[in-house]
């Protein structure tokens, strides 16, 4: 191959590659710009412009009422929306505090070689292929107060005389549903941590164990730092999925007792679809959006700093 | 001597803690499994027969062929044919979806990743903003949108549609296992002759397989998952999805539990046979590659 | 010249012959042809249902409609809970999607006020109006217009188990609300049955609907003439109350009330032992004295819902009348009345009735001497009063948006979160806001 000279017209060849390769990448985009915003432009735009106005869908003599910020302001001053924010958190917190690290324990067990290795993997992919209602009557059947396995089984070993209406106490029943979320989405981080924790080079422990590194030492300087933007990816889904979570609360508890189980998401659902308040529920998703959005962009700085020391 | 020991007792360790993780896991499963093979009667009672003494097989051999019972209001002809269809239905807009997303989603990752585009990170959280958003509120202007164009109750529509909100996370998570894979070998490559095109399917897509079979088994489980884009989408019983068809057996009053177990267990089964499948393929392509240990 | 006019009067009466066939032929190919042309071919209507409205008796009547009619009936079958908003997407985008679709009391209101469905004022004759049964008829029948025919007509039927009650002494079913307590107590005493009173009160509509069954026991209004809540004084207050105390001081109800959910659980729960009386929906009997489903068949009664305390007291109980209605925005509303009438008129409910016992909200159903048959063993004859006093929840047309506000704070007051009096006075300031939200002009 002849030798690039280091003229001029390498400069050009420069240029022109610079514009091929934005051509590239933006070839390359394209299709997936069109899949996503080319039937989502129009209801992203008009779910915008109808958070404005109070739609009056089900008393149609009254026109629909432009309240500039109206829907956003009440919805920022309402009790019940603070409450379910508050609750939402709660199911974010317990996700992030006990569902990540249990998932990237279990990421690391499964990176290990073992005989049916191929065979546990995918038995950990079960409670994520369980279809969302039998997912959602199952946990109802096992915190069920008369018939429920988790009565059963502390009865069976003679921890509880009688069976216990798990679901009736409000502070109770929010931890049963964290739960039981929990226990839905371990297996997807974990597959995501392990696929991480898989394109990790083995000759950076190896380098590392030479030098005399412990296997702490390792696990702190070299796998976590690599697996910052797997975190980051787990920690949006888990937050994405707080603020989403809708069908555990309708399966177990429908919002109750008293509310107390009343997520966001229950609470966007019902307003959206039992009462068609539509307006009202625009500005609550755009916040919504928004919300998740500044907690998305602080992960990913305090994750960069943690990726830019490996 | 005691370098064995010391490996058997980690060995043991190891096994205990893998074998918790299996009990973490598997344990609601197995109550799954159980109730579907037990008649109500012996999962009332206190405690419950954990291991049924009068197995019923009956739901199962209804939804996979036997003739369904008729004293059962919810278990009838339609809706075991509804429950089949649903699984074929499934299965192929799952896998629409995951061709799309992993075909259209590695592109796109890949510019992301390499061919640094103005704004970058920005644009990246511009796309996810379909999935931040609840879809309660697009739903709607969406179904209007939809009508509008006469695509309502088609499959490849509904394809269309959950690729729609599966695809920026599919680029984002690409984009961030790209971006693990050392520069150099790509310019190796093609300073031996490769087009861009060549580097990204023979060194990027190998080395990258552990991260495209991730994206891959997302994108099909959470589709396979899916309920509201294909009940607002679909309403012949042609196009149904399973998702709905398991949502058939719930009734105005009651719940047939033990058939729901039943349908639910047959409902998991493909996703986990595929993942098995495809699992097998990659682990060797992994080990052909020889880079990772 | 014989021969010639002999044939030509032949001829003439040959061709005289062949005219009068041709003509004859040619109204005889019109009427084939009218014969065969259907009054409404080409025609389809969509209609949505969810499974069990599916019945093998429902799907026999759409063929034979289908077949007497030749239109093409297109059912979408969605599970329960998501009829509902599927109606509301296609409502809010133009109404064309379904021509046929049921519509519970509780959303009658909403979808009339807001244009979603035709008026039948036209088609129902004057002996359609008279067949309908009362409670079956607000369910129909809105703001001076008719809106469609009574689909499953039901009400909740107060049920015991008549074995439990002898075991305890009592060979008669509590008629009043005190008498229950009495016969609770008793019962507990045994020590058979610790919650003699299965109820489910999750927070979800079931909850409204017991609180209106109980608070139409004492005759309490729960709206007054002008419109304004009345629940919050006098017996709306001693219904809630009562619910109250049979949770917390008498303990009469299982605390796991509040997390169950539907009459499914009160019937599970009524068929293995574990309680002594509920309200169910429909037939109940049917299901629970049937050995086949039921451990306890043979041991179930029906009698009159217990009455409250004081001047208004009534043995009423708590209905929820369905309707098939047309949608505003359908294509085809005349086939579409066609369909419904054949389907869910009197003749199509009889049948219905007594081929799958489907409640029907028509007088000459429950009168035919075939479904009086079948009821007879069911407790038929209690039934029958007891449709009489059967009281519909609000009419509103924020029903959804009360409703909700109701469910919260009825569980507040069972959950001790707040007194009873606090919660329904909480709840009618909220109605107070509802309304002036609801009703402005119009």
């Amino acid at each position: 191959m002849t030798a690039i000279p280091i003229t001029r017209s390498s400069r050009l060849t420069r240029i022109a590659n610079g514009i091929r390769r934005h051509q590239t990448a933006l070839i390359l985009i394209a299709p997936s710009v069109i899949i996503i915003f080319g039937l989502l432009v129009y209801p992203l735009l008009r779910s915008l412009y109808i958070s404005f106005f109070d739609l009056h869908i089900t008393t149609p003599w009254i026109k629909p009422t432009f309240l500039g910020l109206g829907n956003y302001t009440s919805i920022l001053t309402s009790g019940e929306v603070r409450e379910a924010f508050g609750r939402t958190l709660y199911l974010a917190v317990i996700g992030i505090l006990i569902g990540i690290p249990l998932a990237l324990s279990f990421a690391l067990l499964l990176n290990r070689r073992f005989p049916l290795r191929g065979l546990v993997r995918s038995l950990m992919l079960i409670p994520w292929a369980v279809p969302g209602v039998v997912n959602g009557l199952m946990w109802a059947r096992i915190y069920d107060a008369h018939f429920g396995a988790l009565n059963g089984l502390l009865y069976q070993f003679g921890i509880i005389h009688d069976y216990i209406p798990w679901l009736v106490y409000p502070e109770i029943a929010l931890l049963l549903v964290a739960l039981a979320d929990l226990w839905s989405s371990v297996p997807m981080m974990s597959l995501l941590f392990l696929a991480g924790l898989q394109s990790i080079p083995q000759e950076l422990y190896d380098a590392a164990a030479v030098d005399g590194a412990t296997g702490w030492n390792r696990f702190a300087n070299i796998t976590l730092p690599l697996l910052s933007s797997v975190m980051l990816i787990n920690l949006v889904l888990k937050t994405i999925s707080a603020f989403g979570l809708f069908d555990l609360v309708y399966l177990l508890t429908s919002g109750g007792p008293a509310n107390s189980t009343q997520v966001i998401g229950y609470y966007l659902y019902v307003q959206g679809f039992q009462r068609q308040e539509f307006g009202y529920t625009s500005a609550l998703a755009w916040l919504i959006a928004t919300m998740i959005l500044v907690l998305v962009v602080v992960y990913a700085r305090l994750l960069r700093g943690q990726e830019a020391q490996a | 001597m005691t370098l064995r020991l010391k490996r058997l007792f980690n060995n043991a360790i190891f096994t205990v803690l893998i074998l918790a993780m299996l009990t973490f896991i598997l344990a609601p499963i197995a109550w799954l499994l159980i109730s579907s093979i037990s008649t109500d009667q012996e999962l009332v009672e206190i405690p419950p027969h954990w291991i049924p003494q009068q197995p019923y097989f009956q739901d199962y051999a209804s939804l996979l062929g036997a003739p369904p019972p008729k004293s059962s209001s919810l278990l009838t002809a339609s809706t075991i044919a509804l429950f089949r269809t649903g699984l074929v239905n499934s299965f192929l807009v799952s896998l629409g979806v995951t061709v799309v997303c992993l075909l259209f989603g590695s592109l796109a990752a890949y510019a992301f990743a390499r061919l640094g585009l103005p704004g970058g990170e920005k644009v990246i959280y511009v796309l996810l903003l379909a999935q931040m958003l609840p879809v309660v509120a697009i739903l709607i202007p969406l179904y209007q949108v939809i009508t509008a164009l006469g695509l309502l109750d088609k499959i490849p529509v509904v394809i269309v549609l959950l690729s729609m909100f599966h695809l920026p996370f599919v680029i984002w998570m690409l984009r961030g296992y790209f971006q693990t894979i050392p520069r150099e070998l790509e310019e190796a490559a093609m300073v031996d002759g490769t087009t861009r095109a060549g580097a990204l399917f023979k060194i990027i897509v190998p080395l990258s397989s552990p991260g495209l079979f991730a994206a891959g088994v997302y994108t099909f489980l959470q589709s396979w998952n899916a309920f509201f884009i294909p009940l607002i989408f679909t309403s012949s019983d042609t196009t149904k999805t399973v998702s709905l068809a398991i949502a058939l057996f719930v009734g105005r009053h009651d719940t047939d539990y033990t058939l729901m177990s039943a349908a639910g267990v047959l409902a998991s089964l493909p996703p986990i046979f595929l993942a098995l499948a495809f699992q097998r393929y990659l682990l060797a392509g992994l080990v052909s590659g020889g880079i990772k240990g | 010249m014989l021969t010639h006019s002999r044939s030509s009067q032949w001829m003439r009466l040959t061709v005289f012959i062949l005219v009068l066939a041709l003509l004859d032929a040619s109204t005889l190919t019109s009427k084939v042809a009218r014969a065969q042309a259907k009054p409404l071919d080409g025609v389809t209507i969509t209609m949505i249902n969810n499974p069990e409205g599916q019945t093998d008796t429902v799907k026999e009547l759409e063929t034979q409609f289908e077949q007497n009619t030749g239109a093409k009936l297109n059912v979408e079958v969605v599970p329960p809970e998501q009829v509902q908003p599927k109606i509301a997407a296609a409502a809010a985008a133009g109404g064309t999607q379904y021509d046929v679709f049921s519509t519970d009391i509780i959303f009658l209101p909403q979808f009339a006020a807001a244009g979603w469905i035709a008026t039948l004022d036209d088609h129902m004759t004057p002996e359609l109006q008279n067949d309908i049964l009362p409670f079956a008829k607000q369910g129909t029948f809105y703001n001076g217009h008719w809106y469609g025919l009574p689909g499953v007509a039901e009400w909740k039927n107060f049920v015991y188990n008549a074995a439990i009650l002898k075991d305890a002494g009592f060979d008669a079913p509590p008629v009043t609300w005190d008498d229950l307590v009495k016969q609770c107590t008793a019962i507990k005493a045994k020590g058979k049955v610790q919650y003699p009173l299965n109820v489910s009160w999750s927070q979800k509509e079931n909850l409204v609907v017991d609180y209106v069954a109980i608070a139409s026991a004492y005759g309490a209004p729960l709206f007054d003439s002008k419109g304004d809540p009345a629940f919050n004084k006098g017996d709306g207050v001693t219904a809630l109350q009562l619910m109250v105390d049979l949770l917390n001081k008498y303990k009469c109800v299982d605390p796991a009330a509040l997390a169950q959910s539907g009459s499914g659980a009160v019937s599970d729960a009524l068929k293995a032992g574990m309680a002594a009386y509920g309200y169910l929906w429909g037939t109940p009997l049917f299901d629970l004295n049937d050995p086949a489903k039921s451990k306890l068949a043979g041991q179930f009664k029906i009698a009159l819902a217990p009455k409250g305390t004081g001047p208004n007291a009534s043995p009423a109980t708590v209905a929820g009348p369905e309707a098939w209605v047309i949608s505003s925005g359908s294509k085809n509303k005349d086939a579409a009345w066609q369909f419904l009438k054949f389907f869910a008129g009197p003749e199509g409910a009889t049948y219905s009735f007594i081929h799958s016992g489907e409640p029907a909200g028509w007088k000459s159903v429950i009168a035919n001497p075939d479904v009086a048959a079948k009821l007879k063993d069911a407790g038929g004859d209690i039934m029958a009063q007891q449709q009489l006093t059967a009281v519909n929840r609000p009419s509103l047309p924020y029903y959804a948006e009360w409703s909700a506000a109701a469910q919260l704070e009825f569980q507040n007051a069972l959950v001790g979160k707040k007194t009873v009096q606090q919660a329904l006075d909480d709840l009618a300031t909220a109605t107070a806001a509802l309304k002036a939200k609801f009703t402005t002009t119009s």
